[in-house]
C-alpha cells in the first residue's frame, strides 16, 4: 500500500481533483434523488364516495420521499385523467386523488391494495363501497414513454368506467 | 428460443432501475470502488461482474422468499426500502473511513507484507459482490416499482424463478460496469502526469473514500435526518 509518501506535486493537482470531483458527485446525488421531497405536494383531489350512481377513483399513493421519477408518474397520472377525462370529472364520475402512506390514517392502504411502492391504483365505488380495484404496476416501466403511459392509464381507467 | 423474450426482458427491466435517476448515488460509489484498480482492466471488469452477481444473488433470493410465501410483498417491500437505506448510510461512511485509511483495518494479524497486500486486493473483489448485495437490497421506489411489480410476477408466470431475478441483476449492474470500464480507460490517460501507476492508484483509492463518505452522508441525510426532522 502506498498511502505514507510525502505528498507530491502531481498530488496536489490530484487534491483538487479530488474535491471538485466530490462535490460535483455530491451535487449530482442532490439532483438526482433529492430536494423534492421539500416542495408541497399538489392539493389532495376531493374525497371520493359523494357519487351514489358509482365511481371510478383514481389514486396515486406516496410516500413523503419523493424521487424525480415518482413527480413524473404523478404528473403523468393526473394530467392524463384531466386530460382525457374532464367531462367524466365535471360529471363526478371520475375523481383522481394523491394519498401520503406515511400519514397513519392511510397505512392500512398498504396491506388493503398490497402496495410495495409509489402505486396508481385503480377503483370501482358505489355508494362509498369498493366493488374492485386495479393496480397498475406498469406505470413503471412505462414512465420513460408519456404517450405509451398516457395510453395504459387510460385503457385501464376506461375499462373501469364502463362498468359505471 | 421462446425463453429469450423473457430472459430479454427481464435484462432491459434491470438496465431501465439502473439508469433511472434514483440509484444515481449508489451507482457512483459503485463506479468509484471498481475503477479503484485502474492500471489492471481486467479486475475493473473483474469488479464489475462480481458486483452484477451480487445483485443477482439478493434478487434470486428474495424472488425465491416471495415465491415461496415466505414473506409478503408489501411488508418486504416498505421494509427494505425504509430500512435498508438507513442502514446503508453508516455503513458506506464506515466503508469509506476504511479506504481513506483513517481506521486501520488488519485482518491478517500480520505486519503488511506483499502477501497481506494481495489479500487485500482479493478481499476489494469480494467487496465488489457485498456491495452488489447491499446495493440491491436497498431499493428505492424505481426499482421497488419494477422488481415487485413487473420482475417478480414476470418470474411466476414463466415459472422462472431463477433465471429471470438473475438476469434482471446483470442488467441493473450492466451499465455500471459499462460505465466503469470507460472510467478506467479515461483515467488511464493520467498516468503518463503521474508517471507512477501507484501514486494514481492510492489517489483514486482516497477519492474512492471521500465518495463513499459523501454518499454515506447523504443517504443519513435523507433517509435518517430529514425523516427524523419530520416527525419532530
Amino acid at each position: 500500500m502506498h498511502f505514507n509518501r510525502a505528498p507530491g506535486r502531481s498530488d496536489k493537482y490530484l487534491a483538487s481533483f479530488g474535491i471538485f470531483s466530490s462535490v460535483l458527485v455530491l451535487a449530482l446525488s442532490l439532483w438526482g434523488c433529492s430536494a423534492n421531497g421539500a416542495e408541497p405536494s399538489p392539493a389532495p383531489a376531493k374525497q371520493p364516495g359523494s357519487n351514489s350512481a358509482g365511481q371510478v377513483v383514481v389514486t396515486y399513493f406516496h410516500t413523503t420521499f419523493r424521487c424525480p421519477t415518482c413527480r413524473k408518474l404523478e404528473a403523468y397520472s393526473r394530467e392524463t385523467v384531466e386530460n382525457d377525462f374532464a367531462k367524466q370529472i365535471k360529471e363526478n364520475k371520475i375523481v383522481f386523488r394523491t394519498v401520503n402512506l406515511e400519514e397513519a390514517e392511510n397505512e392500512h392502504f398498504i396491506k388493503d391494495y398490497k402496495l410495495y411502492t409509489k402505486s396508481l391504483i385503480v377503483s370501482l365505488q358505489e355508494n362509498g363501497k369498493e366493488i374492485r380495484w386495479k393496480n397498475l404496476p406498469d406505470i413503471w416501466r412505462l414512465v420513460h414513454s408519456r404517450e405509451k403511459f398516457e395510453e395504459y392509464v387510460q385503457s385501464e381507467i376506461e375499462a373501469y368506467l364502463k362498468d359505471l | 428460443m421462446e425463453w429469450l423474450l423473457p430472459l430479454t426482458s427481464a435484462l432491459w427491466l434491470g438496465i431501465l432501475t439502473s439508469i433511472s435517476p434514483c440509484p444515481l448515488a449508489s451507482n457512483i460509489a459503485a463506479i468509484s470502488y471498481m475503477t479503484r484498480e485502474v492500471d489492471r482492466p481486467h479486475r475493473v471488469f473483474l469488479s464489475g461482474v462480481l458486483y452484477s452477481l451480487g445483485r443477482s444473488i439478493s434478487y434470486v433470493c428474495l424472488g425465491a422468499l416471495i415465491a415461496e410465501s415466505l414473506l409478503s410483498i408489501p411488508e418486504v417491500a416498505f421494509f427494505l426500502q425504509s430500512r435498508m437505506n438507513q442502514m446503508l448510510g453508516p455503513i458506506l461512511i464506515l466503508a469509506g473511513v476504511i479506504l481513506l485509511g483513517w481506521i486501520k483495518v488488519n485482518l491478517t494479524g500480520i505486519t503488511p507484507s506483499e502477501r497481506s497486500a494481495s489479500r487485500l486486493r482479493s478481499l476489494g473483489s469480494l467487496g465488489s459482490l457485498l456491495l452488489g448485495v447491499l446495493f440491491a437490497l436497498s431499493f428505492c421506489p424505481v426499482s421497488a416499482g419494477l422488481f415487485f411489480g413487473s420482475l417478480i410476477p414476470l418470474s411466476i408466470q414463466q415459472n422462472a424463478p431463477f433465471s429471470l431475478p438473475l438476469a434482471y441483476g446483470v442488467g441493473t449492474g450492466l451499465p455500471v460496469m459499462v460505465f466503469a470500464l470507460a472510467m478506467a480507460c479515461g483515467v488511464r490517460g493520467l498516468n503518463k502526469i503521474f508517471q507512477h501507476t501507484s501514486r494514481l492508484e492510492a489517489w483514486l483509492r482516497k477519492l474512492t473514500g471521500w465518495i463513499f463518505l459523501l454518499v454515506g452522508f447523504y443517504f443519513v441525510y435523507f433517509h435518517i435526518a430529514v425523516p427524523l426532522l419530520r416527525r419532530g
